[in-house]
């Protein structure tokens, strides 16, 4: 359990992300809207995978699938849902998808978790894949659509939630339940946690807002094509994101997503193969030798400065 | 009668780790099993919490069966026990370790707030409070030993189950240990069995003891009752030469 | 005979698919770490056995134990820098599994950036064995015979290394159990390096053997990741010999299956067997519910 939560970090949050959005909406240049929505929505993801795989330890090696899931279920529906009911719906659809497939593998321990998310992003994005090719779509592309500052708001609103539903679970039963899984699951079940259905809830919490997210990242591409929806990639930035800024608290992923969305500003454009093996380096460097991340080691200096 | 274990038995790929065993604790009683290694103790433990499933027979709690329940179902209805090889939660704090226990025990407290100030209360019984917030990993086996009793009460249980908490530990660490024993018995107004091979802790501290051998319950009584018998002096010293 | 035929194409996409698995399975049995990576080391091998074809002129039949030795040096430097610090730590095997879970994933997307911006990412292939050879009513490519016997005599030479020697033997204690292995004096840390080294060698091997007929990538890691997978939860985690049999079974299933639907649904069909199989029998198809723990 993370110390209760604290109402003046709360309302700063909150402060600071309206200052920033008005900041953003009103000076900004198009690229930097661009940046932004960005970085919002990398926040939101690496904040809902450690929902489950940093408080239980259960890796989910494609949570990519929620995301393509998501942006597929929108784009398909587009103009015959109203966008927030389309979102609703990708959210809703990649929560269901979590529990359906997690109900069975979550029974058994062992690394059948783990292999089940690998094959799923897969064997979703071929499905999909052959579904387009049978309907002749080769990439959809999507008119009259929310504008760049709307798609931003929307990001940031689910930026916002993605970390508040990190923080406050963190301080809850739930999250207690949850880091018992992680230290030693039969130890847990003992002392009376129904650890099946929180992996379960965890699992279902932690696809919700990536559904979402795929559906409102569509918006800004302006177009769907599922190998790129579904790209393992994207499941491996959300990780690295993750694990690099720490897994511990709320405030990790936000350090991590800052941290490689600017770095990839700088070397996507020109050299995406450099900032993938960087990326791919950073995450082993850092699971060896800092296992609690940027957020971590900075408790602990923040820690015996004050002591 | 608090626990009623029925004619049960275990077997694993076909070998019997407990046979046909069967015994009944009354309410308030700090009850003994006694038996050497492998002889199937940690196994009818295991049974009761719900971490291994009877091959046949019938385990009670309060009059109904509880055979087949998950392990977190059974420890909501108020039985808790201890790890013979301690599994505290590592990474956390000994508050935290309790405290969770707190939440998702029998007690089923829904504020995480109380149930760190609850745990401290219960660290302070077990004399633990002096490491409340160090983590569990850092301590030593002793503190470990204590501080896995002390998450099991956390569960507010009725019935305690104790697997061997007193072996490894120094003469004086065991006299320590029974008088926490003792304490606690009285302060939670519980139900103890406990799985042991210190003969002599256990003379002291059990209203009753049954003695397994090779997976059979071979003798129960009084504690003096069954160092007097012949059948489980011979089991546990072997046939003169 | 259009089944014939279709028998010699299983079988060759089979023993191969074989040979993959009981690489990864080994690295499971014995360490419980699941080697997301081990793909990317059937694409090195592929590239290594294609440059010393196309710039030294190497036989590739001659280049594959060659590039296997290599590809079982880099397990092993893996093993000294990366995994043995985990290994080491034996409390907390939980946080062991995600952790090297996250180690190899990071890996395997350094490797095939790297190999990207070395080789460039356009495929590549060579021309070797390249005639149609008739045996009865069926015919294959000379290359894809190759690769078929080359898979199987190494899949059984395994399969004999662990059944006959000593290490093997201690490879198979570690697999049932570490601790009583331990006891009766079976180095674990030296049985991992051993691992270690013939788990990624016979993935290096696997890419020399797939280079013989396919085109190299450097993205091609992964789909064979996949495949590996399938196989081992197919044939039971820790299983060698379930591997062999799972991989042949993949084999077959892939090609009569490719053969009804059309080659546009074989991704769907892998995954499918892959998801089915988790779900309702997570302990292999030849396995005991004791062995899902």
């Amino acid at each position: 359990m993370r110390p209760l939560h604290d109402v003046r970090i709360i309302i700063a949050a909150l402060v600071t992300t309206a200052a920033v959005v008005v900041g953003v909406l009103f000076f900004a240049s198009d690229y930097f809207i661009d940046f932004a929505t960005s970085l919002a929505m990398w926040i939101a993801l690496s904040e809902s995978w450690t929902l489950l795989s940093g408080m239980t330890g259960y890796v989910s090696l494609g949570h990519v699938v929620f995301f393509g899931l998501g942006g597929y279920l929108t784009v398909l529906t587009f103009g015959m849902l109203p966008i927030w009911a389309a979102l609703a719906l990708s959210g809703a659809c990649a929560t269901g998808l979590a529990v359906l497939v997690g109900f069975p593998c979550f029974r058994v321990r062992g690394p059948y978790f783990v292999i089940l998310t690998f094959g799923l992003s897969e064997f979703v994005k071929y499905i999909v894949v052959n579904v387009e090719a049978r309907a002749s779509k080769f990439g959809r592309l999507i008119f009259g659509g929310p504008d760049p500052n709307e798609v931003f708001l929307i990001m940031v609103g689910l930026a916002v939630a993605a970390f508040f539903l990190s923080y406050f679970i963190r301080r809850s039963r739930l999250g207690a339940g949850l880091r018992g899984i992680r230290e030693d699951e039969i130890a847990a079940e003992t002392t009376g946690v129904p650890v099946a259905r929180l992996k379960l809830i965890a699992f279902g919490l932690s696809a919700l807002i990536p559904g979402i997210a795929g559906g409102a990242f569509l918006f800004r591409s302006g177009y769907f094509e599922p190998i790129q929806a579904f790209n393992p990639s994207i499941s491996f930035s959300m990780i690295t994101m993750a694990v690099i800024g720490g897994t511990d608290d709320a405030y990790g992923p936000l350090i991590g997503a800052v941290a490689l969305v600017t770095l990839s500003e700088l070397l996507w454009a020109n050299a995406p193969e450099i900032y993938m093996t960087v990326l791919g380096l950073l995450l082993v460097v850092f699971v060896i030798w800092v296992p609690d991340g940027i957020e971590g080691r900075l408790r602990n200096w923040w820690k015996t400065q004050r002591a | 009668m608090i626990l009623e274990v029925d004619h049960v038995t275990k077997r694993f790929n076909g070998v019997a780790a407990v046979r046909g065993v069967s015994f009944s604790v009354p309410e308030g009683a700090i009850f003994g099993l006694m038996g050497a290694n492998g002889a199937g103790k940690t196994t009818i433990f295991s049974m009761i919490a719900g971490n291994e499933q009877p091959t046949s027979g019938d385990i009670r709690f309060q009059g109904s069966s509880i055979q087949g329940l998950r392990p977190w179902r059974i420890s909501r209805l108020g039985i808790a026990r201890t790890f013979q090889i301690v599994r505290p939660f590592p990474a956390l704090t000994c508050r935290e370790n309790v405290a969770l226990a707190v939440l998702y025990g029998a007690g089923q407290d829904s504020s995480p707030a109380r149930a760190m100030r609850v745990a401290g209360e219960i660290l302070n019984e077990v004399k633990l409070a002096t490491v409340a917030d160090e983590e569990a990993r850092r301590l030593t086996l002793v503190s470990r030993k204590r501080l896995e009793i002390a998450r099991a009460l956390g569960a507010r249980p009725k019935l305690l189950l104790l697997d061997e908490v007193l072996a490894g530990l120094t003469p004086m660490e065991v006299e320590a240990a029974v008088e926490l024993l003792r304490h606690i018995h009285r302060r939670y107004q519980l139900t103890i069995v406990m799985v042991e091979h210190v003969l002599r802790a256990l003379m002291r501290l059990c209203t009753e003891i049954a003695v397994l051998d090779h997976g059979e319950k071979i003798a129960e009584g009084s504690p003096q009752a069954v160092s007097a018998d012949p059948v489980v002096v011979k089991a546990y010293f072997g046939a003169p030469q | 005979m259009l089944s014939f035929q279709l028998l010699i194409a299983a079988l060759a996409t089979g023993s191969v698919y074989a040979l993959i698995a009981v690489g990864l399975n080994l690295i499971y049995g014995t360490m419980r770490l699941l080697n997301v990576a081990h793909g990317d080391l059937v694409m090195l091998g592929a590239y290594a056995t294609y440059w010393s074809f196309s710039l030294l002129h190497v036989d590739p039949l001659i280049a594959v134990p060659f590039v296997g030795l290599l590809a079982a040096g880099i397990g092993a430097a893996a093993y000294f820098f990366l995994f043995q610090h985990f290994l080491r730590t034996g409390s907390l095997t939980d946080r062991i599994e995600a952790n090297s879970l996250l180690v190899f994933f990071g890996l395997s997307i350094a490797i095939e950036n790297l190999a990207s911006l070395a080789f460039s990412g356009n495929p590549q292939a060579y021309e070797y064995l390249d005639r149609v050879i008739r045996i009865g009513s069926a015919s294959i490519v000379g290359n894809r015979l190759a690769a078929l016997i080359i898979a199987l005599c190494t899949c059984i030479g395994v399969l004999l290394f662990f059944r006959l020697t000593t290490l093997g033997l201690a490879v198979r204690a570690i697999i049932q159990s570490r601790d009583a292995a331990e006891i009766v004096g079976v180095s674990a840390r030296k049985t991992y390096l051993l691992t270690f080294c013939i788990g990624f060698g016979l993935a290096g091997m696997t890419g020399a053997v797939v280079s013989l007929y396919s085109q190299i990538w450097p993205f091609m890691g992964f789909s064979y990741t996949i495949v590996g997978f399938v196989i081992i939860i197919l044939g039971g985690l820790g299983n060698i010999v379930g591997s062999i049999v799972g991989g042949l079974l993949l084999g077959v299933l892939e090609t009569f299956g490719v053969a009804a639907v059309g080659a546009n649904y074989r991704s769907i069909l892998i995954y499918g067997v892959f998801i089915a199989i988790i779900i309702i029998r997570p302990q292999g198809l030849f396995g005991t519910k004791s062995t899902a723990r």
